[in-house]
């Protein structure tokens, strides 16, 4: 059963008050909180664990070295592929550029077609703008439907045999926007384009296995799935991987270095130059179990449904105009809107001092916001441990908003 | 509640000099990126001392009340004197705290005013 008030006993965080009220968080689409195990984890490693990884022949070090590589493991079992097919990385955005810069780099030439959605973070978006830049290549972008989805046939339209490569979030961090990944992904293969998909929303949301998506690539970053900040995964296909240069050199990525080249290990390995965030890293296993255990009871129908209450709640109010999709089903627990021509600013800080946390601004994906003919939105994104109190909090901080502000 | 000031919320709602003017001596335009929020200033000078000003902004409470208070606060100086504005002086233009991540809405307008007398 799921019970929302065990699980907020986990996030020490939420007991905290904000300008005299209790918090409420609804920025989880920027980073989640930690659970008590998660920082604990952390705190263990750190007590009792700390050395460097691959190194020493000691018993310290020979600990974190199998957690690293455990926790690798557990990345891969979680999502359904093999501990050689993932790299960890800084956060989804370095995922990308790796692989953009040795994958891309690699495959894609002058003329050939890099596809991606309007959808967009600019994570998603700018590496491959460099990187047509660089090779001469051109960049195709998706646009949305005026009700912010895209479908497969919209996809479809931009797949001729130019096409080396789609880039395409699984949901868009300022719509919720969920989009058809399958169908995509087997009409993008049809048509021999390799698909990357860019999981940093969808995985807080949704189960993903890399088997059934068939996905060439995903990336995700863990401090949105409840993890440390720190730690993202370039997941690819073995024979993906197999085929990428590294893009960064140095100690732990070599097998043998003789005075004027290297040889270099194979991957994951040859991906992960330097010390890694070890400490960061021994937060993985507990934050994918407390989101396979959340799961077992239920937490995405909880977030969905709570998502279908603060949709109803805003559309209420008077001025609310929420972007995105109408149906429910085709978007994730993030909400946009535009309240009573206010500026989202203003909002946030009149919210900050109700001690609510949105995020307002153009949530790096300015081709987007253009596309909506706004400067900026309003955006509440839910996870497991928000109640329905705190939606009516935020409709009556919005009420005070307008006292103050309308004009 | 006290985010906003009475004198905030009064320049907000009746922002002061924010028609542009028709033939300015000096314009300029500014933009904070981070938020799309725009100004557009317009000044006026004779002999080095301005005498009338516009600043158009486009944006939240706090970038809309300091074109106002900014506007009013650089009729009838010289030139000179305002380029020696600093950023604590232009926050010091109403009582009370702007809070660290709305400094920057609070200097949009500012900053676009000095563009422009530097052109
Ligand atoms: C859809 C999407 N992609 C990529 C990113 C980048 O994640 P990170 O900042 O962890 O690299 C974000 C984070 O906001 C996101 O929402």
């Amino acid at each position: 059963m799921f019970d929302v008030s065990k699980i907020r006993a986990q996030f020490p965080i939420l007991s905290r008050e904000i300008n005299r009220h209790p918090l409420v968080y609804l920025d989880n689409a920027s980073t989640t909180q930690k659970p008590q195990s998660v920082i604990d984890a952390m705190n263990d490693f750190y007590t009792t664990h700390n050395a460097n990884i691959h190194r020493g022949i000691y018993t310290l070090s020979e600990e974190a070295t199998e957690m690293y590589e455990g926790s690798r493991h557990a990345v891969a079992e979680w999502i359904g592929a093999r501990s050689e097919e993932i790299v960890f990385t800084k956060n989804a955005t370095e995922a990308i550029n790796l692989f953009v810069q040795s994958w891309g780099d690699t495959h894609v030439g002058p003329g050939d077609e890099v596809l991606v959605t309007e959808l967009e973070h600019h994570a998603n978006l700018v590496p491959w703008q460099e990187l047509c830049r660089r090779k001469s290549a051109h960049l195709k972008v998706v646009p949305i439907r005026e009700d912010g989805t895209i479908s497969c046939k919209d996809v479809e339209v931009f797949l001729t045999p130019r096409v080396k490569v789609l880039a395409i979030t699984g949901m868009s961090n300022v719509l919720g926007t969920i989009t058809p990944l399958k169908e995509i992904i087997a009409s993008a293969h049809r048509n021999g384009t390799v698909v990357i998909v860019d999981g940093a929303q969808l995985l807080a949301h949704t189960a993903v296995s890399v088997v059934s998506l068939d996905c060439d690539a995903l990336v995700f970053s863990f401090h949105k799935l409840f993890g440390p900040t720190g730690v993202g995964v370039l997941y690819a296909k073995k024979e993906i991987l197999a085929a990428m240069p590294p893009v960064v050199y140095g100690g732990d990525m070599i097998e043998v270095v003789e005075q004027y080249r290297a040889h270099y290990r194979e991957a994951p390995w040859r991906f992960e130059a330097g010390t890694p965030n070890i400490s960061g890293v021994a937060g993985v296993i507990p934050a994918i179990e407390f989101i396979k255990k959340i799961s077992r009871d239920g937490s995405h129908e909880y977030c969905s449904s709570l998502s279908a209450y603060a949709r109803a709640a805003l559309e209420s109010i008077d001025g609310v105009k929420i972007f995105g999709p109408l149906d429910a089903s085709l978007s994730g627990p993030i909400i946009s809107f535009s309240f009573a021509g206010i500026h989202p600013h203003d909002i946030a800080t009149i919210f900050d001092a109700e001690g609510i946390a949105v995020r307002s601004g153009a949530h790096c994906a300015h081709p987007l916001m253009r596309k909506l003919g706004v400067l900026a939105t309003t955006r509440i994104s839910l996870q497991c441990y928000n109640t329905r109190e705190e939606i009516d909090r935020v409709c009556s901080a919005l009420e005070k908003a307008r006292v103050l502000l309308a004009k | 509640m006290d985010v906003f000031s009475e004198e905030i919320l009064y320049h907000y709602k009746h922002p002061q000099c924010s028609a542009p003017l028709i033939s300015p001596t000096y314009e300029a335009t500014g933009e904070n990126v981070s938020c799309g929020d725009m100004v557009s200033v317009t000044l006026s000078c004779d002999h080095d001392t301005v005498h009338d000003v516009g600043i158009v902004v486009s944006g939240c409470a706090i970038s809309t009340a300091f074109g106002s208070l900014v506007a009013l606060a650089v009729k009838g100086r010289t030139r000179e004197e305002v380029l020696s504005w600093d950023d604590a002086h232009i926050l010091s233009l109403v009582d009370g705290e702007v809070s660290p991540a709305r400094k920057n809405c609070a200097f949009l307008a500012f900053r676009a005013l000095r563009k422009a007398l530097l052109k």
